[in-house]
């Protein structure tokens, strides 16, 4: 193998490096503003002293998100919807993204068309308040994973993954005797992990945050997810005008709340990425592939 | 076996669509909550359901069972009820109402947000939803007959029929802004409290030379921003509506001497500093952190936050002292703020629940009762209070958990009331009678007001750049003055940007304004 | 993944059968993949396709309680209003423009992201980089719009800062309608950038090295290898998340331009999606509301259906 680098190639890299530091501090810094907000006194934010180091320490805020017990009962929610949600999403759509890849389907081009049309026109709100009743769904969890058990974005992604797969191997299983779910689980599956992992970290982030489906349709405040949990914590301004001044907020949230609200709402979701990064590396497939 | 599926599919599909479209909302048909509906009426206490809007109480929002609450409980037995709360939730309230209507989920009784037309609603009161409550109320609710002021029934009446929808909640004094000065700084500049426009100005000048970093708090929108527009009595809000010399009605910024005049006041503040010059970007959360951290000398906000917006302020500046003052005034010797509606919360009653319409009406005739003001007020006896003599001893509890639950009973639990003031928790403290003070003595003297139309004119919902909101102008007018006050257009322009306004659809909603206010429908004053 | 670029998805590997018979009989054969395939058809048509149904209320005047039987019919009235609104073409120019910003610039940045980021060595640096990178999507609109309010702001922004250093005096950049596009588009970028490079790198992961390995013995150089293997690997996916954007190509979003707006800058900031809100949602206008959304979607769909077919000419890659 050639060596050598060349000047242009150092200097590319030296750029690279830099841009992308500078790139992820513009990113990284007004988060460290929000994290040290949270734990800052209210004095010293109102006075504007925060900006990337605690100022007057406080734990305050965070223990007044924490001091109502039920948030917890409603994380845990959270996290069985993001879960179970997500591995209903993975499995719903994987098996209509298989067969929709397979050349031997005739008619995928309709079908991808009728889903298609599906995410491009999207339906009014009241005819999916009236389906929701006459389903059945209203008032328990199934009403946040069943709904949106397949994205269309999400379906036409692990799809293109999947044709891109060689014939080949999955037409040797087929004459090994496998049926197509056989096929689907001990072929494809394992070597679309990238794939697999991007969809599921565009459900998990769905999931996790699902706010206005669990205000709709779930009434029982017991089984009201983080997102919610959170969200009435924060006391901000109402964007809708009613015509009636007398529900205006005067009293928002001290900032500090409202950094902490937002610091216990994305977190979780964000470590999420690194624990999946192992996925992304590069050459995944080719070992699979020659074995 | 495809062609089966296909026919199975088919099925299900047009079974579903039947399902859907015929499922649709008639007042009267099958679901909905009517607890006990049917039965025969039971001797014991009379059930009903209730959907409330949390409206961010805390106490509330993280009860376990709202249902199952001590003072709920004492609430149910004193009226002989037995309540199935239903809390909608604060911020998504609209959302949820719409949803509610839509899924035909209504309970026995919904709370509105004033008037009979709210968004909230969704035309429920058009569509007979609701029972008319005229012969129940002289019946059953005699003592709300006295206690709620026409105005406030006025709102709840369908003019055309002459029918009451609605038990509303009533704000007496409808002046609930007021003008903050920061009198330390006062003293420091040696000046007196301004009492007409151009005083205000020279306070503001003497500020801004002690370096006061926002002599007056600007904010985006004018929102709580708009001292001057009140002193010129041109806001231009939804109910800021005026019978003009010509006959007609019209929105008070079409008065273009004062409006120019207004305008005028702003753009000499912008270009000498007065307000920052970044007001058209400042939004409510800088807004406050401004005010608090102590870098504004004069404002805009709510009588009533005194208590809790003072105390931040001095905790982050010890020697600030703040103070209502009456609001400057313009020419016509008067000043302050837009009026509020008379009505802040509304009950309707389902017309599922007519057989229990009248235990009902009794429930919340029971509300402006004696007995409630002091359940509500104080909370239990023995408890909360004790009783000396007679009278009921109470001592206003300041720790966190302790304001929540007056918060709680005060302002939430209790249905029906004057939602000015608590008086019987004010009177007890030196900055509740501060409190009290300002609105008896000050507020009730200061404020704009002028026609509403409840409804909305149509006009306006057509016409959404010109639909003005409860403390904004409409899109169209606030976009010229701000480039007004900004330097990027000129005042003496004026004349022509109420002849857009006019060309745009103005000349529609003038039109049916004055007809609607000539004929009484639904206009208030 | 072979050597060759991805096996276009329309040419086939087989003869399809011609006379019907045959092709019943070629479906039965297959037909675990068809059954496979029918819960989540199913699932399309009963969750997505039956609410669909109900945007028939873009056609009449929807009243809440009389539900669709009972609700008056007003035909195109809705469609009239709409253009007849006298800021139509600015509000739909604003959406065009925007559109295609989201194109240029937030379509093309994760791309170049996730190639940069692949060419970066070390393990420990990339993790973090990318995570970090990623993580402002989380933020919901109103705080990313606090930020920037901040950073741009006249008195105190670091922007304007910045621009003093440089001589130049401070600007209102919210304030004016000239800079409020560049700054939807900046905020947008700063956000989601990150967030998009995540395809492209699951993309990029599934490249055989053998190929680069290969490529660096005859001698060519990142730069030829880049042009050569990665964009071409790269290219199903590019081409669907194109189109699929094209479908979308009228729909920039709601909250990420409100939280910006102010009438200094509405001239140029007043989308489709602002304007459904102030007109339709606030005002009980569903039908409206649901016109305009048509109206959007119907546009979607004619460019897509265009960038679709010119797709499938000129790389063989197509969504159907």
């Amino acid at each position: 193998m050639v060596r050598r680098e060349s000047l242009s190639r150092k200097l590319f890299i030296i750029f690279n490096y830099t841009f992308l530091t500078l790139l992820s501090l513009t990113m990284f810094l007004p988060f460290l503003n929000v994290i040290a907000q949270s734990l800052s006194s209210a004095g010293a934010i109102d006075r504007g002293e925060v900006m990337f180091w605690p100022v007057e320490i406080t734990t305050q805020y965070y223990k007044y998100v924490f001091e109502d017990v039920s948030i917890w009962r409603a994380f845990g929610i959270s996290v069985y919807i993001t879960v179970l949600g997500t591995a209903i999403n993975l499995a719903a759509t994987a098996t209509l993204a298989y067969p929709l890849s397979r050349q031997e389907y005739v008619g995928r081009r309709l079908v991808l068309m009728v889903i298609l049309l599906t995410m491009i026109f999207s339906a009014p709100l009241i005819p999916q308040f009236i389906l929701m009743r006459e389903i059945g769904l209203v008032n328990t969890l199934w009403a946040l994973m069943i709904p949106t058990a397949i994205s269309a974005f999400n379906l036409f992604v692990l799809r293109s993954f999947f044709a891109q797969l060689p014939t080949e191997l999955i037409d040797s299983s087929r004459i090994d005797g496998c049926g197509e779910l056989r096929t689907l689980w001990s072929i494809v599956l394992p070597l679309s992990k990238p794939a697999l992992a991007t969809v599921g970290i565009f459900y998990s982030v769905t999931n996790w945050n699902k706010y206005m489906d669990a205000l709709y349709y779930i009434n029982d405040r017991a089984k009201y997810p983080l997102q919610v949990k959170l969200r009435e914590l924060l006391i901000t301004d109402d964007l809708s005008d009613t015509g009636n001044l007398a529900f205006e907020i005067t009293s928002q949230s001290v900032q500090g709340v409202q950094m902490a609200v937002i610091l216990v709402a994305t977190i979780p979701i964000i470590m999420i990425y690194p624990f999946l990064q192992r996925f992304f590396i590069k050459g995944m497939l080719i070992g699979s592939i020659k074995s | 076996m495809p062609k089966q599926a296909m026919r199975m599919l088919m099925l299900t599909l047009i079974l579903a669509i039947a399902a859907g479209c015929a499922g649709n909302n008639q007042p009267g048909t099958d679901t909905g909550s009517a607890e006990g509906g049917e039965t025969p009426q039971a001797q014991g206490a009379t059930k009903f359901s209730i959907s409330m809007r949390t409206l961010n109480v805390g106490y509330v929002e993280k009860h376990p069972d709202i249902n199952k609450d001590p003072y709920v409980l004492a609430l149910e037995e004193k009226t002989n009820t037995d309540l199935d709360i239903r809390l909608i939730p604060h911020n998504e309230y609209q959302d949820k109402m719409v949803q509610m209507f839509a899924t035909n989920d209504i309970p026995d009784v919904v709370q509105g947000s004033g008037g009979i037309s709210g968004p909230e609603l969704a035309g429920a009161v058009e569509n007979g939803v609701f029972l008319p409550l005229n012969d129940l109320l002289e019946e059953h609710g005699k003592d709300l007959l006295a206690f709620i002021p026409d105005e406030a029934w006025a709102r709840m009446t369908d003019s055309k029929t002459g029918n009451i929808y609605g038990i509303p909640e009533i704000l007496s004094n409808p002046s609930r802004r007021a003008t903050w000065i920061r009198t330390d700084l006062l003293e420091k500049v040696g000046k007196e409290i301004p009492t007409t426009v151009e005083e205000t100005l020279d306070v503001l000048r003497a500020f801004k030379e002690a370096g006061v970093e926002q002599p007056y708090a600007g904010r985006q929108n004018f929102k709580y921003a708009d001292t001057f527009f009140g002193a010129y009595d041109v806001l231009g809000y939804l109910n800021q509506f005026k019978l003009f010399p010509d006959g007609q009605v019209k929105p008070s910024f079409f008065d273009v001497d004062n409006m120019k005049a207004a305008i005028g006041v702003y753009k000499t503040m912008h270009d000498e500093g007065l307000i920052s010059r970044e007001f058209a970007t400042i939004e409510s959360t800088d807004f406050r952190s401004i005010i608090t951290s102590g870098k504004a000398g004069m404002w805009s906000m709510n009588a009533n936050e005194l208590p809790i917006w003072g105390a931040q302020l001095m905790e982050n500046v010890p020697d600030a002292r703040v103070a209502l003052i009456p609001s400057p005034v313009g020419p016509d010797g008067g000043g302050g703020y837009a009026h509020y509606n008379p009505v802040t919360r509304s009950f309707f009653i389902n017309k599922k629940a007519e057989d229990r319409a009248a235990e009902i009406v009794q429930f919340f005739n029971w509300m402006v009762s004696d007995e409630a003001e002091l359940l509500f007020s104080y909370g239990l006896e023995g408890e909360d209070y004790t009783v000396a003599s007679g009278e009921p001893v109470f001592e206003v509890p300041t720790d966190t958990a302790g304001t929540d639950k007056m918060r709680y009973l005060n302002y939430w639990l209790w249905l029906v009331q004057d939602t000015t003031y608590n008086k019987m928790v004010s009177s007890l403290t030196e900055t509740g009678q501060q409190m009290i003070d300002a609105f008896d003595n000050m507020l009730a003297h200061e404020g704009r007001k002028g026609i509403e139309f409840d409804p909305r004119l149509d006009a306006l919902i057509r016409y959404p750049d010109l639909n003005p909101k409860s403390d904004e102008l409409p899109p169209l007018i606030l976009e010229h003055v701000l480039r007004m006050v900004y330097g990027r257009e000129e005042i003496d322009n004026y004349e022509a940007v109420l002849d857009e306004y006019l060309s745009k659809g103005g000349n529609e909603i003038i039109e049916e304004a004055t007809t609607r206010y000539n004929n009484k429908e639904n206009a208030f004053e | 993944m072979e050597a060759t670029t991805a096996a276009p998805t329309t040419a086939t590997k087989q003869v399809q059968p011609r006379d019907k018979r045959r092709v019943l009989r070629f479906m039965w054969k297959y037909k675990a993949l068809y059954l496979l395939s029918l819960p989540g058809i199913l699932y399309f048509l009963i969750f997505k396709y039956i609410p669909l149904m109900g945007s028939v209320i873009a056609f009449q005047n929807y009243n809440l309680f009389a539900g669709f039987s009972g609700s008056p019919w007003v035909g195109l009235e809705h469609f009239t209003r709409m253009f007849s609104h006298y800021d139509f073409l600015n509000i739909l120019k604003n959406t065009l423009l925007l559109g295609i910003y989201d194109i240029a610039f937030a379509f093309t940045a994760p791309i170049i992201l996730a190639l940069l980021l692949n060419e970066v060595r070390l393990a420990l640096y990339k993790k973090v980089v990318q995570t970090v990178i990623y993580a402002p999507h989380f933020l919901s609109w109103v705080i990313v719009s606090g930020i920037f309010i901040g950073v741009l702001s006249p008195s105190s922004g670091i922007a304007n800062t910045m621009l003093g250093w440089l001589g130049m005096g401070p600007i209102y950049f919210l304030g004016e309608d000239s800079y409020i596009r560049s700054v939807l588009v900046g905020s947008g970028l700063w956000r989601d950038v990150g967030w998009g490079t995540i395809i492209y790198l699951a993309a990029l992961a599934s490249i055989n090295p053998d190929l680069y390995e290969a490529a660096e013995m005859d001698g060519a150089g990142r730069w030829r290898q880049m042009l050569n293997i990665t964009l071409p690997a790269l290219l199903p996916v590019i081409t669907i998340l194109f189109l699929l954007k094209m479908g979308d190509f009228l729909d920039y979003g709601f909250e990420r331009v409100f939280v910006f707006q102010n009438p200094l800058n509405i001239r140029n900031s007043e989308i489709l999606d602002t304007y459904i809100y102030k007109a339709g949602l606030t005002q009980m206008q569903y039908s409206y509301a649901t016109a305009i959304g048509l109206f959007k979607s119907v546009v979607g769909l004619f460019l897509l259906a265009i960038a679709n077919t010119l797709s499938k000419k000129a790389t063989g890659e197509s969504l159907y």
